[in-house]
């Protein structure tokens, strides 16, 4: 599976930490980075709007403004993911394609691991379709 | 303040006590529902906090769901919503100082409520610090949605509801 992946400048050093775990894990990784979080975040929403890629991670300094960016997109669900519920969960019920983490709230280790449990989990379908198809609707 | 605020049914008894505290707080609260455990959809009260705030109804809004992830989606499909679902203060007050959000969103079944009234103070108390670099990124982000019926249209999603009392969602 390839995994689109992207920072901005605060988010450099866990992303690279993120890339090398996930390469050891046998995963392919498209790296999207760039200096101004906007971009690099836009640039994950098309690899997944555009060009097949099923998860994409983007990486800042708390994770808020790529979330503010990517789920304003039409056919879009991300998920700021700080802990392990919500890294597996969210893809589960919400069918979420792209989670947010923040160098400044998840430490290395766990960033590894959260990032690891969403692009492994698959979406459970079924009664929590409906509630895509109403998010799909509003934008 | 005048605070909006919505949940699905998982965690209705959280919404409550988050409500309880905002108001003992001193501010004004819509609760657009739920208002129950019966099963329902978290976009319905998502976009209905994402719609008060956005026509200047409430001053902000309080999203809270399972992991808080669906219903923030939610809100934050609505033009001119900021939403930020978080899990700890430092998050919360900069999402309200660099990105001027207006939706305060987290996990009910993930934090407790004990964390989640800490976040609520702090993210009320906390306040947009503009610079021309903030302003500009808050401009790309309100225009990424065209108008569009979501705000104005309360039938929006009429025709899944329809299905669903169908059948035609089912696991």
């Amino acid at each position: 599976m390839k995994v689109a992946l992207a920072a901005n400048g605060a988010g450099a050093k866990l992303k690279d930490s993120i890339k090398d775990y996930l390469l050891g894990k046998g995963y392919e990784i498209e790296d999207l980075s760039h200096e101004d979080i906007f971009i690099a975040t836009e640039n994950v929403v098309d690899a997944i709007l555009t060009k097949g890629i099923t998860r994409g991670i983007v990486v800042d300094d708390y994770g808020v403004a790529p979330f503010m960016i990517a789920a304003k997109h039409h056919g879009i669900v991300c998920a700021p993911t700080y802990e392990d519920y919500t890294s597996s969960m969210t893809r589960r019920h919400n069918s979420t394609q792209i989670i947010t983490l923040g160098a400044n709230v998840t430490a290395e280790k766990l960033s590894c691991e959260l990032a690891e449990n969403f692009v492994k989990t698959e979406y459970d379908g079924g009664r929590h379709q409906i509630r895509i198809d109403m998010l799909n609707r509003e934008v | 303040m005048k605070i909006a605020i919505g949940c699905d049914h998982i965690v209705t008894d959280i919404k409550i006590k988050a409500a309880e505290f905002l108001k003992k707080q001193g501010h004004e609260v819509i609760d657009v529902g739920t208002y129950d455990f019966i099963r329902t959809h978290y976009p319905i009260y998502g976009r209905k906090v994402g719609k008060l705030v956005a026509t200047g109804e409430a001053d902000l809004g309080v999203c809270i769901c399972g992991t808080g992830i669906g219903i923030n989606n939610a809100a934050q499909k609505v033009k001119g919503v900021r939403a930020a679902c978080v899990a700890d203060v430092q998050t919360a007050v900069a999402a309200k100082e660099n990105l001027n959000a207006n939706v305060i969103g987290c996990g009910g079944r993930v934090i407790g409520i004990g964390s989640i009234e800490y976040i609520l103070e702090a993210f009320l108390k906390a306040e947009y610090k503009p610079t021309p670099e903030k302003d500009a990124l808050i401009a790309k982000i309100d225009g990424l949605i065209d108008d569009n019926d979501c705000i104005e249209n309360d039938a929006l999603f009429d025709e899944y509801l329809k299905k669903w009392e169908e059948g035609y969602y089912h696991d």
